[in-house]
């Protein structure tokens, strides 16, 4: 994902490995509906209360099938739940509304079994809730961007979404819809972490057959622990405690209020007064603006809350367009980028990276890199070796960046800075989102400024998705291309998971950073604004928050 | 003067159309794919195709700008791209907000910018007129933002006399009303003052205060009524652009008007919510003149149409 769609993030990396083991062959996992009984501070929780929060504009969709930006997820995944789910802040799969489940043992086939569960309305959970899901996702006229993930993945897939059938034929209902069975065209890893993806979330089928596409994009009928309870288009969403929920014992809150308001000002006064009890993915972490005036206030720098996020910033080097196509260049290039100087940027708000997986990722990152894929800041070096390269006098070129967010203008000056110094005269090329994407997306910017971010936590979501061959140009905008590397990463693809295949990808990042196809400069820290009277806030590095979890304290 | 409206009436549709025309060549000029950024980077290729088909977005552009138009004649703006709501009914949720904006925001200019204008006119090159003057460059050079920034931290923040930015009545309303104010009134104050001049020295109101008519009456008597006809012209556009959505205003105070909404559907190339807006803010603009243009017909007898 990048920068701008969609922050699924960064972790609490020590509990992640256990949740690389569950997709096993044969296996039979149970697991109990999980329900928090004590804050870290050892405080007990305290049910009622509204939190109050403001967010950064009108929720985008409340459709769980056409929810795909950080947003919409704020308030969709508090509505709806799916077969699995990530244990509290953790990367470790645990069921959700599928109370247990098998795998055959070639790893195509899994069959979960469902909770007794109902939707809002009363209405029961059943396999057909999430058949109807999957096979709205697939559908074109929903106009869902996360088709890709079961497309072609789950049998039948491809042909529902061609229109060549009328059902999708990989899934299939049985003992009366108490069971649900998932066939897989090959074994995949990873199967398990997309179902924790909010998009194949349970939904009522009579419910969405009963009414449009639109109306369903803003009246919710879900499973989850708030429900929507009243709305004033673009001002106020209001969400009251679910009291049917299948799990016992949450949310402990009476009710959520949603503000629209995205004045940064506004926000950061807001949460000053006491007005609002958090700034965090309803804001899409503390606003930049904002981040200073509240970490550097004695009254408010304890309570802000922070997360390394699953995600890299860098700046992408091309491998078929300009003076990068050269590896010596590339190579060059890398030790040209002063890395503390862009967290700085950021007021500290990052910390320095070195490879393209980030530690937050539960697998894949590595605590020493091969000398040759190991970079420095030195800037004398960098104009030896470009120079060697057969550039004694740098080059001109351009740097293709995005104005979104105030920090990427920062950073690309930065970067220019440094380029400057070893005799690459570089201008930035800033413009919307929009004309930005397009534009990457033909493969032929020479260098770019971009962020990528984890849909789910597995190595191949970074790994796969931006340095496979058949990736390009839309995803590999780099156009980066190595035999060896599309090999390691076509069979870790579908390897069941273990050491074997995380070596595999080790083996793949190595080349790729030996050959420089990106410099990488961050990750990026998700940060939170917490007040001191709201107890065991956390987001889960893979989602936003999660707010069936908090209580409030008398205050 | 029936005819005279009928004619203008008819002026404004081609007005409107060539609006809608401009607008709808640079929303494609534009080189970003709205399909691809409904669905996101992870979407394929084919996916992409297949949305552009479906939005008719590979239609050759003269038969979009038609199919367009049509829709436009049967009152139908189109569906919004990203938020798949029907133009119409988005700009609706946010036309009240936008309107109780604009008129409180140009009510402020107008009771800060007279009263400043007529004491200049009366205190002309006096010191009470030099003050005015360096009050209303001040107020007129300060940036918009920077103004709302400080009335919203000093009397919503510190003070707690208005909420700190938000949508909704009027105590919403005042803040950004008023840092509008500030900032337009200068213009009001210098139009006033120079026309009032103008006609403070003409030969009709020397004879009015020969007559013996009171400082008073010739001044808001006959004075004002003729020096407020240039106020009226720029009033008309003034509002007009107010009814677009003051996009600053809305950032800084986080109010949900039409400005905010125009400015996402911009950056995310929703083009048929960018020509809503648009079309929208040009209506008012057309309609505005008109109605001044009319109303200088009825305040001078010496117009007739």
């Amino acid at each position: 994902m990048t920068a701008r769609k969609l922050k699924l993030f960064g972790a609490v990396a020590s509990i992640s490995m256990l949740g690389m083991a569950l997709a096993g062959c044969g296996t039979e996992v149970a697991s109990t509906p999980v329900h928090h009984t004590a804050a870290q501070d050892g405080s007990q929780p305290v049910y009622g209360g509204t939190l109050n929060l403001d967010v950064n504009g009108a929720f985008p969709h409340l459709d769980p099938a056409r929810a795909y930006d950080t947003l919409s997820y704020e308030a969709v995944t508090q509505m709806y739940n799916g077969l699995v789910a990530y244990k509290g802040a953790t990367n470790t799969i645990i069921g959700s509304l599928a109370s247990s489940w098998t795998v055959s043992p070639d790893g195509k086939t899994y069959t979960f079994h469902l909770r007794n569960a109902k939707f809002w309305n009363g209405d029961p959970v059943n396999a057909d809730s999430f058949i109807k899901e999957f096979e709205r996702v697939l559908t074109p006229a929903t106009q869902s961007g996360l088709s890709g993930f079961i497309n072609p993945f789950i049998v039948g897939s491809a042909a529902y979404a061609a229109g060549h059938a009328k059902t999708l034929t990989g899934m299939t209902s049985l003992d009366g819809g108490k069971t649900l069975q998932i066939k897989l065209t090959t074994a995949d890893p990873v199967f398990l972490l997309v179902l924790a993806i909010p998009a194949f979330s349970a939904v009522d089928p009579a419910y969405v057959d009963g009414h449009s596409l639109d109306y369903f994009d803003y009246h919710p009928m879900g499973t989850g622990p708030f429900e929507l309870a009243s709305y004033k288009p673009n001002q106020q969403w209001i969400l009251k405690k679910n009291p049917n929920y299948f799990i016992k014992g949450i949310p402990y809150l009476n009710e959520i209020d949603f503000t629209n308001n995205n004045s940064a000002q506004a926000v950061l006064e807001h949460f000053e007064q006491g007005s609002t009890d958090l700034i965090a993915w309803n804001q899409g972490g503390i606003p930049s603006a904002d981040y200073l005036p509240l970490s550097e206030n004695p009254k408010f720098s304890g309570d802000i809350y922070k997360q390394v996020e699953v995600s890299t910033l860098y700046v992408g080097l091309n491998s078929k367009v300009g003076p990068t196509k050269n590896l010596a260049v590339r190579r060059a290039l890398e030790y040209a980028i002063n890395k503390e100087q862009m967290v700085k940027v950021l007021n500290g708000r990052a910390i320095v990276a070195n490879q393209v997986i980030p530690p937050s990722m539960p697998s894949g990152y590595e605590a020493k890199l091969p000398a040759d894929a190991t970079y420095t800041y030195n800037p004398g070096l960098a104009k030896k070796l470009l120079a060697k390269a057969g550039y004694p006098h740098g080059f001109t070129t351009t740097i293709y960046t995005d104005n979104t967010n105030p920090d990427d203008v920062s950073e690309a000056e930065v970067v220019q800075q440094d380029f400057a110094q070893i005799g690459v005269k570089a201008s930035v090329n800033q413009t919307t989102w929009g004309t930005f994407l397009n534009n990457n997306e033909t493969g032929k910017q020479g260098i770019f400024m971009l962020a990528w971010l984890e849909d789910f936590p597995d190595p191949s979501d970074f790994l796969n998705t931006l340095f496979n061959s058949n990736q390009s140009p839309e995803n590999n905008s780099t156009m980066y291309s190595n035999k060896t590397v599309d090999q390691l990463l076509n069979e870790a693809s579908v390897m069941p998971n273990g050491p074997a295949r995380f070596a595999m990808y080790k083996q793949a990042q190595n080349i790729i950073m030996s050959q420089a196809a990106w410099i990488p400069y961050a990750y990026p820290l998700f940060t939170a604004a917490v007040q001191p009277w709201v107890k065991n806030y956390y987001a889960n590095p893979n989602l936003v928050d999660d707010l069936q979890s908090i209580w409030l304290t008398k205050h | 003067m029936f005819s005279y409206i009928v004619r203008r009436l008819g002026g404004s549709v081609v007005v409107l159309l060539g609006i809608a025309l401009i607008t709808f060549i640079l929303s494609y000029a534009v080189p970003a794919d709205p399909a691809r950024l409904i669905l996101g980077m992870k979407a394929s290729a084919a996916q992409v195709a297949a949305l552009r088909v479906h939005m008719g977005l590979n239609l050759p552009l003269p038969e979009q700008f038609w199919n367009y138009l049509v829709k436009l004649l049967h009152g139908n703006l189109g569906q919004s791209y990203i938020l798949d709501l029907p133009v119409t009914t988005l700009i609706a949720q946010r036309v009240g907000y936008t309107a109780q904006l604009a008129l409180a925001a140009w009510l402020m200019e107008l009771v800060i910018g007279i009263p400043l204008g007529i004491i200049s006119a009366l205190k002309d090159r006096k010191a009470t007129d030099h003050i005015l003057s360096i009050l209303a460059l001040i107020g007129i050079s300060l940036p918009l933002f920077f103004v709302g920034l400080e009335l919203m931290y000093w009397l919503a923040f510190k003070a707690g006399w208005f909420p700190v930015g938000g949508t909704g009545g009027l105590p919403y309303i005042i803040l950004p009303a008023l840092a509008y104010g500030i900032t337009g009134a200068a213009y009001y104050a210098r139009l006033l003052k120079s026309s009032m001049l103008d006609v403070l020295n003409s030969d009709y109101i020397r004879t009015a205060r020969a007559k013996g008519a009171s400082s008073f009456r010739a001044v808001m008597g006959h004075a004002l009524r003729n020096a407020m006809i240039p106020v009226l012209t720029y009033g008309a556009t003034d509002v007009a652009a107010l009814f677009g959505g003051v996009v600053v205003l809305e950032d800084v105070f986080g109010y949900a008007g039409m400005g905010q909404m125009a400015v996402q559907a911009i950056n995310q190339l929703d083009i048929p919510l960018i020509m809503g807006t648009v079309l929208f803010a040009a209506v008012f603009v057309v309609l505005f003149n008109l109605i001044v243009d009319v109303l200088y017909g009825l305040i001078d007898p010496r117009i007739t149409y």
